[in-house]
Parts: structure tokens; C-alpha cells; sequence
């Protein structure tokens, strides 16, 4: 068959492969144009005879039971340019001689074959679910974020794939202008400039967790140690009552977990009566003689941490009578009371364990700027856009699934895990996107033999040697291949971007290691200084950057390892006391008790206990303050990530054009 | 002439960023979350003493007694009565004695053992002591029986 000649075919949806039966003419094809743009699938436009049937009267397009997919096929001379699509929409010019038809190589299960390689998409650094509402997860598309890959439909078998604005990963079609088929046509060559490359992408992440913990602190040597007065390990000026009991609070996110305390000193008083009473036989003249006597004493149990304010006494009697009627009797007696104020000042032993559950906000925020090796387009080469990605923001990354990425919630730092490295590396990747993307600034379009369109595919990249423009090497972008019976003529576009970089590789830095040399422990071991690795999941080295080590501005807990109590307090122990008596001791009667009145006694008791209460009493109270470090505060951390330049291959020379 | 400006965009992205997370609260505040044990050692505690002592010295003093009077008379040596020479005479068979109080009873501790009052010294404000009646022989005779005679007055005799 001559080159030239577009064969169409009306099939069933379930004729897949082209096969020699297709090679017929079901329709008069008066002119069509084939093409397909990047991301998009491909069509078909055909202007046909109108169908008619053996009668001649002229067949409804759209009756039911029509087929709607067709085979098309153009002899490009050494192989067959093929193409499988239904129809779509209404054809146009329906009641004229020819009418135009629609063709779409679209799949009709295009969601579910998308669905299908989204999920084999979703790999660090690429995409990063971290930074990702849990409720667009499904979406496809949402996947390429982090690629500089579009969707790929195939114009024959209808497969989805995926494909690279870079380089077309199935190969290159060379244009070498030297070979009679690497030759393009003088008409049909044009360049533009689609817009200018980013000069910089600014990026700014945050990355949060709730840093969750629990356990307990002993507190009690810190307590001792610091309490003023202390002695022997005993805690003065405090009762057993006042010590904090288990589950009282002690602090943001603190409680007692554990904790007993013991008065070392017994207040209590008993009371030691004591009578007695003998009888002395007198001689025949005297008489007997009897003498009886009672005393009772009050004491403290606890001889130690009394201070005594002296002697009140309360009554001081006695009495005499003689046998002045010789009745025979005579007697004498003498009674005597007192009281005494004490002041015992308790001290106690006691132990106090508090217990954390720590539910602290930490939120990471990095930020760097990524900037593109490119050629300068405009005289300036400080000119240039750039682009601020500012939005990106994580999920709890210590709550919802079993496998959070912060993997250990009691961690201080995200970015430094492995896991914060990859998701570091899937900033660079969006940045490296957009960069790379917006670096395919240049459009080269050309019009090839028809005997090269068969080669062509929107995943093979193109080189092109043209003494006008030089050399180029670009993504294949588009295409088109088009006949119009009025002439006769084919018409072939093939349409490339090329990226104006000037190529490269970014270099890996060993860097100075903090700890021991990398042959020991390898190179995940430790920190480095000026260490700068390479992004593994690009295979093309054209970027690094300088894993930042962590620094958490937080209140230095670490609670993967236990904890002293040094490590949690925040502000140390103050203990105050109440004011110093301003009075001075009261008086008592101490040596003229015969000279006192009861009122008078009974006023100067008061009084003692009137300045034990007001002025004792109070120097003695007791407050003691500390403060732990708080378990429900939010920290936030500042890093700025150094990242190499962004190497972009050179596509196109605009310095030598 | 300044060269030409930078064009700074933001990069505009379908919403598939999760929620914000909640607003950083305020930075902690220093007066507040501190751990905080009061309480007050002294204790005020008042203490007594009391003393007595007493001495009493009792004599008992005979109130009345009372006594049979009877008459002795002379035994000769070969074991005759001579009736012609007597004497009379007052033996008493029952003596009441005034002394002091009795002790009230203890009611305090006992530091040691009280000890007992021996028996007859002091039963209360009168003590009587009976003493054995003299007994009739040939040469007693008894003139009255239990003539009650009161400690500066005598009175009459009771029946013989």
C-alpha cells in the first residue's frame, strides 16, 4: 500500500489489537489530523463521506446499536502510525455530505488504571502522606505533587502510565539532520520561549506531633537536699499532714505518683499522777501524825524541738491549823499549780515520687531555598521569579495510624529521624519539581517526515540537529500528523520542550564526622559537619542538602532516657517562712506568784497564748515552692536546611543560539 | 536605574493540606504551674503541774467509858475473906476514844502501794475498845455493872 493511504475501521470495544482485518475503509476518510498533548490523550478528527446504505439513503450516526469505536491507521511507509478511540460527542455537519467526527483514545476505566499506579506512586521522597489531608490521600492526582511526571495515555492500547517532562523514559527520536530521515523540514520550524524559568523556590514546612510520655521522677533527694534546715534527711517545720498525698497535683502534667511521709517527733501529752500518804505513830502524848500528798505533771512525749515560754503559776495555797481547842488535831497544807506553754516545732521524714504524662505540642519548621542552575533568560541574571511554597504543613505525626512516622512519640526532633530526612527530601523533591518544570522554557517545534511518526510517542524524548536552531534535546510534548484530501499533502509536527539548564551533577560531601570515623559505625551512625548527601530517590544527582541535625529549642527533656530530677525542674526549691516575731515574750509571775491575783493569771495565760498564736505560730509556716517542667507546653524549632543548587540538564543552549 | 524586581508568587496548590493544628498556646507562664507544699510545723502545746501536800497530827481523847464497880475484899493467908476490909474500885469494859477524821479515799494513780491501817488505831471519828468484865470471886464483889461515867461527869449505872 502507498504511503499516505488512512485506512478506518468501525470495531467492537473489545477488538484491542490491530490485526490485518482492521486494514479496510469503513468510512470514505476525506481529511483527519491525529494529535495528542502531553497530559492529554490522543484524538482523532476525520471528516468522512456520510454513510449511507445499500439504498443510498444516508445512516444515522447515532442510532442505537451503531458501533462507536474505530480503528485508524496511516501508512507512514515503513510502519503503520495506529490509532484506537470512540467516539465522542455529536458529530458535526450531520446532514451534509461529509460530516466530522470525534475520536478520543481515552480508557474508559482511565479512574481505575489511575487509581491502580497511584498507589505504586506513593514512595518517599516522591510523596509524602505526612503532608497530605488524610481525605485526599485517594485522590490520583494529588500523587504526581512531588514528580516531574504527567499522565500518559497510550493512543493504542489505552494503558495509563506515567512519564517523565524531562527525558521520555522509552527512548529518543534523533532528528540528526544528517541521514535523509533525520532530516526535518526547512517549513514547520519554530521556537518560543513558553515562559521564564523560576529562579528559586522558597519552601517553608512545618511538621507537628504531640511528643506524649509517661513515667515518674524521685524527687526526694532533690527535696532534702535543697530544703533548708534540713538535717539527717529530715524535712523541718512541717507536719506529716502537710506533705502533698498520692495523685495531688504537682505541676502542668505532673501528679504524685507516690509518696509517705512521718512525723519524727510525738507531740502528744500524758499526764503522771502521783499520791501518797504515810502514817508516822506519835508517842503516847503526840499522837499520830498523817501526811498525804498528790502531785500531776503534764508532759510531751518528745523531748526534742520544744521551746518552752516559761512558768505561769496558777494558783499557790496553803494552809495551817493548830490545836488551839485541844481537840487533839492539827494540820498544815500547801497546793500549788502552774501551767507551761511549749511550742514543738514538727520535723518530718518523707518521700515523694511525681508522676508525668506528658502531652506536649512540638512543631519543626523548615525552610530553605532551592535554586535552579539555569541559563539566564533575561540580561539579569539576579532576575528572576520565584515561587514560595509556604502551605506545606504535617499531620499529627504521632496519633492515628500504628506506624506514625515519628515512629517513637517521645522524640524531641522530627526532621533528624530517618523518616524526617525522607520527608525533608520530599520538600526538596516539590521544589525540584516546580523547578525543573518551569526550567522547560524553551518550545521547539518541527515538522518531520511522515516516515519518523511512527516512531513517535509522548514518552520518548526527541533530539533535533537543525542548522537554524542548532542542537536541541527535549521532551517529546506533542504531536500531530494531519491530511486533508484537498491536497494531498501530510502534515507532521512533532512539538519538544527542552530545558535551558547547564546540565551537571550535584556532589556528595563526606563531611567531618562528630563522633568516630564512618568506617566504625557507617555513615547513619552519627552527626556530620558540611556534610551534604545527594537525594536518593533521584537518579539523576541534581540535587543535595545538608541534613540538619537536631537542635529541639525545648526545655531540654529527654525522655528516652529516664529521668533525674535534675533534668525536670525548671525553677528550684524556694522554701519561706512567715515573719519573724516583732513582740517580745510575754511576762509571767515567775517568782511572785503569792503576789499575783487570779485575774492576773488568768490575764497572763492569755496573753502567752494570745503571742504563741499571733507571733510563734506564724514564723514557723512553712511554703515551698518549685516548679517541673511543664508536660503540656508547645515548642517550636527553626531550621533552615542548606540545599545545593538544582542541576537542570541542558536542553538547549540559549547562550549559543 | 534599580534593575528589575524579583517576581515573588506564592505557589498555589489544591487544598490537600491537613487542618492547621491548633494554635500554639501562650508561652508558658512563669507564675503558674508550681508545685507548692505548705504547712506549719509548731504547734502550740500548754502543759500543767499541780502539788499538794498535807500533815495532820491526831490525838485520841477518851469521851466516856464504862466500868463495873466492884469491892475487893481481904484474903487472909489461910484463904479467909475478911469482909471488914475492902476497897472499891472502877474497872472499865468499855472506853470510847474521839480521834481525828478518817482519810478520804484515794482516787489518783498510785505511784506505789498505799499501805494499810493496822486494825484498832483509827475507824472513824470514835473508836470504842471493849475490854474484858471483871469477874465475880469470894472476895469480889460486884456493886454496878456498866455505870457509864462521861470524861469530866459521871453518870448513872446501867442494871447490874
Amino acid at each position: 500500500m502507498p504511503a499516505g493511504l488512512p485506512y478506518f475501521a468501525w470495531i467492537d470495544a473489545g477488538e484491542t489489537t490491530f490485526g490485518p482485518e482492521h486494514l479496510r475503509w469503513d468510512e470514505a476518510v476525506f481529511s483527519f489530523e491525529l494529535k495528542q498533548e502531553e497530559g492529554n490523550p490522543a484524538s482523532l478528527t476525520a471528516s468522512v463521506r456520510r454513510p449511507r446504505n445499500v439504498s443510498g439513503d444516508p445512516i444515522g450516526l447515532l442510532g442505537p446499536g451503531r458501533k462507536i469505536w474505530a480503528w485508524f491507521a496511516l501508512d507512514c511507509g515503513p510502519a503503520l502510525i495506529k490509532f484506537r478511540g470512540r467516539l465522542v460527542g455529536i458529530p458535526t455537519s450531520l446532514f451534509e455530505d461529509l460530516v466530522t467526527l470525534e475520536f478520543v483514545a481515552r480508557p474508559f476505566d482511565v479512574v481505575a488504571q489511575k487509581a491502580a499506579l497511584a498507589d505504586t506512586l506513593r514512595v518517599l521522597p516522591f510523596y509524602d502522606e505526612a503532608v497530605i489531608d488524610p481525605e485526599r490521600r485517594k485522590d490520583p492526582d494529588v500523587v504526581l505533587e512531588g514528580y516531574t511526571k504527567i499522565w500518559h495515555y497510550d493512543r493504542e492500547t489505552h494503558v495509563v502510565t506515567v512519564s517523565d517532562e524531562i527525558t521520555g523514559e522509552d527512548g529518543m527520536v534523533e532528528f540528526d539532520g544528517a541521514s535523509e530521515d533525520g532530516k526535518v523540514l526547512y517549513d514547520g520550524l519554530g521556537l518560543s520561549l513558553a515562559s521564564g524559568p523560576l529562579a528559586r523556590v522558597d519552601v517553608t514546612a512545618e511538621y507537628t506531633w504531640t511528643q506524649q510520655a509517661s513515667g515518674t521522677v524521685d524527687l526526694t533527694n532533690y527535696l532534702i537536699s535543697h530544703w533548708p534546715g534540713s538535717i539527717g534527711g529530715q524535712i523541718p517545720s512541717l507536719n506529716a499532714a502537710d506533705w502533698p498525698k498520692h495523685g495531688s497535683g504537682l505541676g502542668d502534667g505532673w501528679e504524685v505518683a507516690e509518696s509517705s511521709a512521718q512525723d519524727v517527733f510525738d507531740f502528744s501529752t500524758h499526764t503522771e499522777t502521783r499520791t501518797g500518804s504515810i502514817t508516822l505513830e506519835g508517842t503516847d502524848d503526840e499522837g499520830d501524825s498523817r501526811i498525804t500528798w498528790s502531785t500531776s505533771t503534764s508532759q510531751v512525749k518528745s523531748s526534742g524541738a520544744l521551746i518552752s515560754f516559761g512558768e505561769i503559776v496558777t494558783n499557790d495555797s496553803s494552809n495551817a491549823t493548830f490545836d488551839s481547842n485541844q481537840s487533839g488535831a492539827a494540820s498544815a497544807s500547801r497546793s500549788r499549780s502552774s501551767t507551761f506553754a511549749v511550742v514543738g516545732v514538727q520535723s518530718i521524714v518523707a518521700t515523694l515520687v511525681a508522676g508525668y504524662k506528658a502531652q506536649r505540642q512540638c512543631t519543626e519548621r523548615v525552610s530553605f531555598s532551592l535554586f535552579a542552575d539555569v541559563q539566564p533568560i533575561l540580561t539579569d541574571p539576579e532576575d528572576g521569579e520565584a515561587l514560595r511554597i509556604e502551605d506545606i504543613r504535617s499531620v499529627n505525626l504521632s496519633s492515628g495510624e500504628d506506624l506514625a512516622p515519628i515512629i517513637d512519640p517521645r522524640r524531641r526532633s522530627y526532621i533528624a529521624t530517618e523518616r524526617g530526612n525522607q520527608s525533608l527530601e520530599h520538600l526538596i523533591a516539590l521544589a525540584r519539581t516546580n523547578l525543573m518544570k518551569r526550567a522547560r522554557a524553551v518550545e521547539i517545534t518541527f515538522a518531520p517526515k511522515l516516515a519518523r511518526m511512527p516512531e513517535v510517542t509522548l514518552r520518548k524524548s526527541a533530539f533535533l540537529a537543525e542548522p537554524r536552531v542548532g542542537e536541541a534535546l527535549g521532551k517529546i510534548i506533542g504531536y500531530s500528523i494531519s491530511l486533508d484530501g484537498a491536497d494531498g499533502r501530510p502534515n507532521c509536527q512533532i512539538r519538544i520542550g527542552c530545558t535551558i539548564g547547564r546540565g551537571g551533577l550535584a556532589t556528595a560531601i563526606e563531611g567531618t564526622p562528630t563522633y568516630c570515623s564512618v568506617d566504625y559505625t557507617g555513615p547513619d551512625y552519627q552527626q556530620f559537619i558540611d556534610r551534604t548527601i545527594l537525594v536518593a530517590g533521584f537518579d539523576d544527582s541534581s540535587v543535595g542538602y545538608q541534613p540538619p541535625d537536631a537542635s529541639p529549642n525545648d526545655d531540654g527533656i529527654d525522655f528516652l532516657s529516664a529521668l533525674r530530677a535534675q533534668d525536670v525542674i525548671d525553677i528550684d526549691l524556694v522554701v519561706e517562712h512567715g515573719p519573724d516575731p516583732t513582740q517580745d515574750v510575754p511576762p509571767t509571775n515567775e517568782g511572785n506568784s503569792r503576789n499575783t491575783t487570779s485575774k492576773e493569771t488568768s490575764e497572763l495565760v492569755a496573753m502567752r497564748s494570745e503571742f504563741i498564736k499571733n507571733e510563734i505560730l506564724p514564723q514557723y509556716e512553712t511554703r515551698a515552692k518549685f516548679k517541673l517542667k511543664s508536660m503540656t507546653r508547645a515548642f517550636a524549632t527553626e531550621y533552615e536546611m542548606q540545599v545545593t543548587d538544582l542541576k537542570i540538564p541542558a536542553g538547549y543552549d540559549l547562550e549559543a543560539a | 536605574m534599580a534593575g528589575l524586581e524579583v517576581v515573588v508568587r506564592p505557589v498555589v496548590f489544591p487544598d490537600i493540606r491537613p487542618a492547621p493544628a491548633q494554635p500554639l498556646p501562650a508561652a508558658d507562664d512563669p507564675d503558674k504551674g508550681f508545685a507548692v507544699i505548705r504547712g506549719n510545723g509548731a504547734k502550740h502545746i500548754d502543759l500543767t503541774n499541780s502539788y499538794s501536800a498535807s500533815v495532820s497530827t491526831a490525838t485520841q481523847r477518851e469521851t466516856k467509858r464504862r466500868v463495873d464497880v466492884a469491892r475487893i475484899y481481904q484474903k487472909k493467908d489461910d484463904g479467909t475473906v475478911n469482909k471488914e476490909n475492902f476497897v472499891d474500885i472502877e474497872v472499865a469494859n468499855k472506853i470510847w476514844m474521839e480521834g481525828p477524821s478518817e482519810p478520804s479515799p484515794d482516787t489518783g494513780d498510785h505511784a506505789f502501794d498505799v499501805p494499810d491501817f493496822p486494825p484498832g488505831v483509827i475507824r472513824g471519828n470514835v473508836e470504842v475498845q471493849n475490854y474484858r468484865p471483871i469477874q465475880e470471886a469470894d472476895n469480889i464483889e460486884i456493886k454496878k455493872h456498866n455505870h457509864i461515867l462521861r470524861s469530866g461527869a459521871e453518870v448513872e449505872a446501867g442494871p447490874i
